[in-house]
């Protein structure tokens, strides 16, 4: 079920009422069997494959528990193993078998193996990795093993972050499905302020720009160095908004039920270097790499040349994980490589115009390897990055796909994101709370954004991007 | 909960008043050529487009027709009243941008029911796979009474069509919007040019809405209980890689309601003889030259002047 759909506006209040109606001991059920549904929306003979995630990895905390060190080891190896399995077969199976092919086609070898026709599990690299980290805690010792099997399937399928996260710690989560939530007003306020900025960034912002930017994409030949940048920056907001504004949205359901999650975006396009950058978006995701990759890897504990491999091993992977795809493994190293740099440079900004300088330096170093990770194939990034330095013009006709899509339609998408870039930073200090406004001013901001998604909302079948990994 | 309640009903009030607000300046504020609304909402030109010059004309003269033909762009840029005329057939195009058959339904009962016997459906497969609001959009912006705007926004209720009534309710200021230069008369549009590019269809898969085949059935079914005469028709597209697998899949789903609804069909689509580049205005359209073969094939087919003439 997706967040800007229909079936979610019944869903949510009708799940919302039933949790605040039903006795607590009931809850839990309630949540997994909603979760159960709303997961089914997609493609419902996937939840077995999430059934088994769930039950390797409840099998082996509870032994790691009650194992000795050596013990509790291969129970941990063997849970890892069984779970990224799960993830090989169903995401990278076909990527390796593909590479496989092409690599026996190059040394002369006539022999291929076949791909499967598989559809990729919505979600799977999230749950796999909340799934993970509940494991590695229990055998760190920092979580007790769950005994409640419902409990710890609710951990796994909490519905607001089933999908696309933000990638949980059991330390934050699992005892907030025993704390009995009554209903309150902050609570629920906060909630639908989150909610509604959430659905803003999605439905007005980042579905706008994908109605051009897609089209672009798909003819990158066929237009001008002018579509391919607008393209580029937009994109840049797209992701920004699509992702974020699924995450304010799951942050926001589960805080109308009085659960806390982490927060996953923190006005990432204002950073002044790669590194920050990375603290401030996809945050479950780059703390995960952190705690279970890099720092066991031996993070920034074994000298320079070490920490800059670390982190170019991390970023690697975090490419990898993004898609079974070159263009992803490419976009993650050129990151990598670009923070050993900034680390090893030690560049700083300060000063007013310096910060300013850093950061639109940062967007525009993130942007452009943005286009990797949008591109299909190397041969159409590279078409894109030749497009806009050649100055390309247009060819010839535009493809009919751009018929709707006149000037004064660019135009209007380019307003509204400039009204976007204006607000972003204000209305998200207000949803965080770190910015006091009026009850009158607040009243008024969030008619403005409820009116807007009335009057420019892209209403259709728009997946979320980060839905696919 | 009672706080809870008024802050929320204070706030949808408030919301309400800003979408009245906003949707009365995008209707009347005039930006350079057009309105407001036309730079945020795309197909949103009140009094706009080829729409408004082909329901001036239709409602404007009170004639009955020997043909009247309904459809997308196939259509409005297809079958040339002209060609039609020199044949002694008079010809109406109703055919609007992807037009489908919820708009085809609400233009033949509130305007075309009673202007011919005799109707060309004009089918081109990407409409029956589309949701449809955009083209109906255009017309609730552009049919001339408001009933049947209404109608148009019940066949499709969605915040899109909901916006469009609202600024066509709201539109004081009453200029013209964009009219489309190529418009001729009786609802055609000449296309100029030649194709460009051929594009490719391999990775195009049809993709069927089935609302749109029931919607289908549901207007032939009224226009046979009006004892209206219907012949169904596509014209020659160029060849392109995919175009036959794409094609072909839609014939699959397709043929079974035509043979229960007992059509003629005019399927020219994979036709090849004398249509080459020079007969296309780009991959979907035929340009002037390309109509004028195109009708004149029409014309000499048998089926089809059987059609025109009981």
């Amino acid at each position: 079920m997706l967040f800007n759909s229909i079936e979610f506006f019944l869903f949510f209040p009708i799940v919302t009422a039933l949790y605040f109606l039903l006795p607590h001991q009931w809850r839990w059920l309630m949540l997994l069997i909603a979760s159960c549904v709303f997961y089914m929306f997609f493609v419902p003979a996937y939840i077995f494959i999430l059934l088994a995630t769930i039950l390797v990895d409840y099998v082996a905390a509870i032994q790691i528990e009650r194992s000795s060190k050596p013990r509790a080891r291969r129970w941990l190896i063997g849970s890892i193993i069984s779970t990224i399995l799960i993830l090989a077969i169903f995401k990278y199976y076909n990527f390796f078998i593909g590479n496989f092919n092409g690599i026996a086609q190059l040394i002369g070898w006539n022999y291929s193996v076949n791909t499967l026709s598989i559809l990729l599990p919505i979600g799977l690299s999230f749950h796999t990795f909340q799934s993970l980290s509940y494991v590695v805690e229990v055998y760190r010792g920092n979580q007790k093993a769950e005994k409640h099997f419902g409990i710890y399937s609710l951990y796994v399928m909490f519905y607001p972050q089933l999908v696309a996260g933000p990638i949980e710690r059991p330390q934050n989560v699992l005892h907030q499905f025993r704390e009995k939530h009554s209903m309150n007003y902050l609570d629920v306020s906060k909630g639908m302020q989150r909610i509604v900025w959430g659905m803003f960034k999605k439905v007005v912002i980042a579905d706008n720009l994908a109605q051009f930017v897609s089209p672009v994409y798909e003819h990158v030949g066929a237009v001008s160095w002018m579509y391919l940048a607008i393209a580029v920056v937009f994109f840049s907001f797209q992701i920004y908004c699509d992702f974020g504004g699924y995450s304010d949205i799951a942050i926001g359901t589960a805080r109308v039920m009085g659960f806390r999650l982490m927060e996953n975006f923190k006005l990432p396009y204002r950073s002044t270097g790669v590194g920050m950058f990375w603290s401030k978006w996809h945050i479950s995701l780059s703390t995960w790499f952190r705690d279970y990759v890099y720092i066991p890897l031996g993070g920034n504990r074994k000298g320079a040349a070490r920490t800059s491999l670390n982190l170019f091993i991390v970023f690697a992977i975090s490419g990898l994980w993004h898609g079974a795809n070159w263009t992803f493994v490419v976009w993650g190293m050129a990151h990598g490589l670009w923070l050993v740099l900034e680390n090893r440079m030690n560049v700083r900004w300060e000063g007013k115009l310096k910060v300013w300088f850093g950061t639109v330096l940062t967007f525009a170093g993130v942007s452009f390897l943005w286009i990797f990770f949008r591109s299909s194939s190397f041969d159409q990034a590279i078409s894109i990055v030749k497009g806009i330095v050649t100055f390309q013009s247009q060819p010839g006709f535009l493809p009919s796909v751009f018929v709707p899509l006149n000037g004064a339609v660019i135009m209007g998408k380019i307003l509204l994101l400039l009204v976007f870039v204006f607000i972003d930073r204000r209305v998200t200090e207000v949803v965080f709370g770190t910015r006091a406004i009026s009850a009158n001013q607040k009243m008024w901001l969030f008619a403005v954004l409820l009116a807007s998604l009335a009057l420019f909302g892209q209403w259709g079948k728009v997946d979320f991007i980060y839905f696919q990994f | 909960m009672k706080l809870m309640v008024r802050n929320s009903l204070k706030v949808l009030l408030a919301a309400c008043l800003i979408y009245a607000g906003v949707i009365l300046i995008f209707s009347n504020v005039q930006l350079i050529d057009r309105r407001m609304s036309s730079y945020f909402i795309p197909n949103m030109q009140r009094n706009g487009g080829q729409e408004m010059q082909m329901m001036r004309d239709l409602t404007s003269n009170p004639t009955k027709y020997d043909a009247i033909v309904l459809g997308s762009s196939h259509a409005y840029r297809g079958y040339d009243p002209r060609i039609f005329e020199q044949s002694g057939i008079s010809l109406f195009n109703a055919g609007t941008s992807a037009q489908n058959a919820k708009g085809s339904f609400v233009l033949y009962t509130e305007y075309l029911r009673n202007r011919t016997d005799f109707f060309i459906l004009d089918i081109y497969d990407p409409v029956f796979e589309l949701e449809g609001t955009e083209s109906n959009m255009r017309l609730i912006q552009n049919v001339p009474t408001n009933e049947a705007a209404v109608a148009l926004v019940q066949q499709e209720f969605k915040m899109y069509t909901l916006n469009a009534m609202a600024v066509r309710i709201a539109s004081l200021n009453p200029m013209d919007e964009a009219p489309n230069n190529d418009y001729i008369k009786n609802g055609f549009c000449e296309k100029k040019g030649i194709l460009y590019a051929v594009e490719s269809l391999n990775d195009s898969v049809f993709d069927a809405n089935e609302e749109m085949f029931l919607a289908f059935e549901k207007m032939v079914k009224q226009m046979q209980a009006d004892d209206k005469r219907i012949v169904l028709c596509s014209h020659p597209l160029p060849a392109c890689p995919g175009l036959h697998n794409y094609h072909d899949k839609f014939l699959a789903r397709f043929n079974l309601l035509i043979q229960k609804l007992g059509l003629e069909y005019i399927d020219l689509t994979y036709y090849t003889e004398g249509f080459g580049v020079s007969e296309f205005a780009d991959i979907s359209h035929l340009n002037q030259q390309g109509v004028e073969l195109y009708n004149r094939l029409l014309l000499q087919n048998s089926n089809f002047n059987e059609a025109v003439i009981k």
